[in-house]
């Protein structure tokens, strides 16, 4: 009987991944005390950085949205000189390393036209709506990515069938492209809210570490486990797993139902 | 009245072509790659040509560069050569998709489903649907929409010989009952459009000038 030896390494391979990601996250629970975990995820301390990132990543996941479609369908639609650097640039965010995106939007904000903005009101350093800012500006690549590629499946010729059918650009967007790339717009954008739920590189260094006022839950962690408050850390870190888990598993099954 | 004087340009291929004055239907002849759905782009306006006009109805479509309506503003329904049907959407939805009246359903819809033998397909999506029968759906979604130019670029592919009968008659009854002039691309069944030969002037994308 001859061995398929490429698909039995691969499945090693499969395997071996698996199970290093399975059991680094299920080593947290291993920490949990039962005795005080009730007690740790209904403290305040708990549940205000929960729903501030909860708000934060929702927000950032709004403004991904509103930013990234119409990127991503010029970017799929449009050719024009540049559009391989322009779409680079747009990707940095994903290449550098997220202290360093976080390093120059405070940079930007400290300059003489951030100086202005706060003189109108509009503060970004140390501030909630940096932490939204730091959590768009990290996510929106991931957004842009998969939702470009699903306007790229979108047949043009379809497209044109429907313009040739009298709607204007804007009734070919709205009636045909959209609902065709409905998909893959779901699930960057799904991508994008994960990436800014967990987002604590560029938020750290923008929005910095002021509890109860711009400390989102990923910051809180960091805080509790650099304070020796390992207990609390790791009851955070399961809870913010599992709420990001049964959101990805229920958008998910909406996403495949539909 | 549809009038037009093109040149359009791509590597290796160059269309020249040229109408003074279209009949009601044209029969748009010529060998495979010499431009027929080229100039039928053209005319819908998915292309823009190099050089020329292209005029209808006392209004031009385009001209020397300057002008150019879009696709949607034309009333030119073109019905391609590729499975265009959208997708998410079933054939009932499909065929009655430019009509404006979502309420009411129009008498023709009723006529082409008899004709083109959608009855029984009328809730299917088209990724179920064979070849001929996309090409069917097409074609009743291009009759529904009531264009001023209809442009068909070989619409009796995939289609038996009866049905290709059947196509040629509801295009013959369609251009009695509306205000519409047909322009159709086709290398096959010639035969069965014997009703355009009376009536239009035969071009081919080669010929400098006809009409």
């Amino acid at each position: 009987m001859s061995v398929n030896w490429l698909k039995a390494t691969f499945i090693f391979l499969f395997a071996l991944f698996l199970i290093l990601v399975l059991s680094a996250y299920l080593s947290l629970f291993g920490l949990i005390q039962k005795s005080s975990f009730i007690s740790i995820i209904l403290s305040a301390e708990f549940l205000r950085p929960l729903l501030f990132s909860l708000f934060s990543s929702t927000t950032a996941t709004l403004l991904a949205g509103l930013f990234a479609i119409p990127s991503a369908y010029i970017l799929s639609r449009y050719p024009f000189p540049g559009r391989e650097l322009a779409e680079g640039i747009l990707y940095l965010p994903v290449l550098v390393p997220p202290l360093v995106s976080g390093l120059a939007l405070m940079v930007l904000f400290s300059s003489p036209a951030g100086n202005w903005l706060a003189a109108q009101g509009i503060r970004f350093i140390f501030t909630p709506a940096g932490a939204v800012l730091a959590q768009f500006f990290i996510a929106t690549p991931y957004a842009l990515r998969t939702i470009k590629v699903s306007f790229n499946k979108v047949d043009q010729n379809i497209e044109e069938a429907a313009a040739t059918l009298g709607d204007s650009p804007v009734r070919v967007f709205t009636r045909v492209t959209l609902p065709l790339a409905r998909k893959g717009v779901l699930s960057g954008l799904l991508l994008a809210w994960a990436r800014a739920l967990g987002e604590f590189g560029a938020t750290i260094m923008l929005a910095g570490t002021l509890a109860r006022y711009s400390e989102t839950l990923p910051v809180a962690i960091y805080l509790r486990f650099s304070t020796g408050e390992l207990e609390t850390a790791v009851t955070m870190a399961v809870m913010m797993m599992l709420a990001a888990l049964v959101i990805l598993i229920a958008t998910r099954r909406f996403l495949t139902t539909d | 009245m549809l009038s037009f004087t093109i040149t359009k340009t791509y590597p290796g291929f160059t269309l020249t072509t040229g109408l003074k004055k279209s009949q009601k239907a044209i029969l748009l002849c010529g060998r495979s790659g010499s431009g027929k759905t080229t100039l039928l782009r053209c005319i819908a306006g998915l292309e823009k040509p190099d050089y020329g006009y292209i005029r209808f109805n006392d209004r031009y479509f385009y001209r020397e560069g300057k002008l150019n309506i879009p696709p949607a503003r034309r009333r030119a329904t073109l019905m391609s050569q590729e499975n265009s049907l959208f997708p998410h959407l079933t054939v009932r939805q499909n065929i009655l998709y430019s009509t404006k009246s979502k309420n009411q359903t129009p008498d023709l819809y009723y006529t082409v489903l008899k004709e083109l033998e959608l009855c029984s397909l009328t809730t299917k999506f088209p990724a179920s649907l064979s070849g001929g029968e996309v090409r069917r759906v097409m074609l009743a979604r291009s009759l529904l929409s009531k264009p001023a130019l209809l442009l068909l670029d070989e619409p009796f592919t995939g289609l038996d010989l009866d049905l290709c009968r059947r196509v040629s008659s509801l295009l013959d009854d369609y251009l009695q009952r509306y205000h519409t002039e047909i322009i159709i691309a086709t290398h096959i069944r010639q035969d069965l459009l014997s009703w355009v030969d009376n009536k239009l002037c035969l071009i081919t994308p080669e010929t400098a000038l006809a009409g």
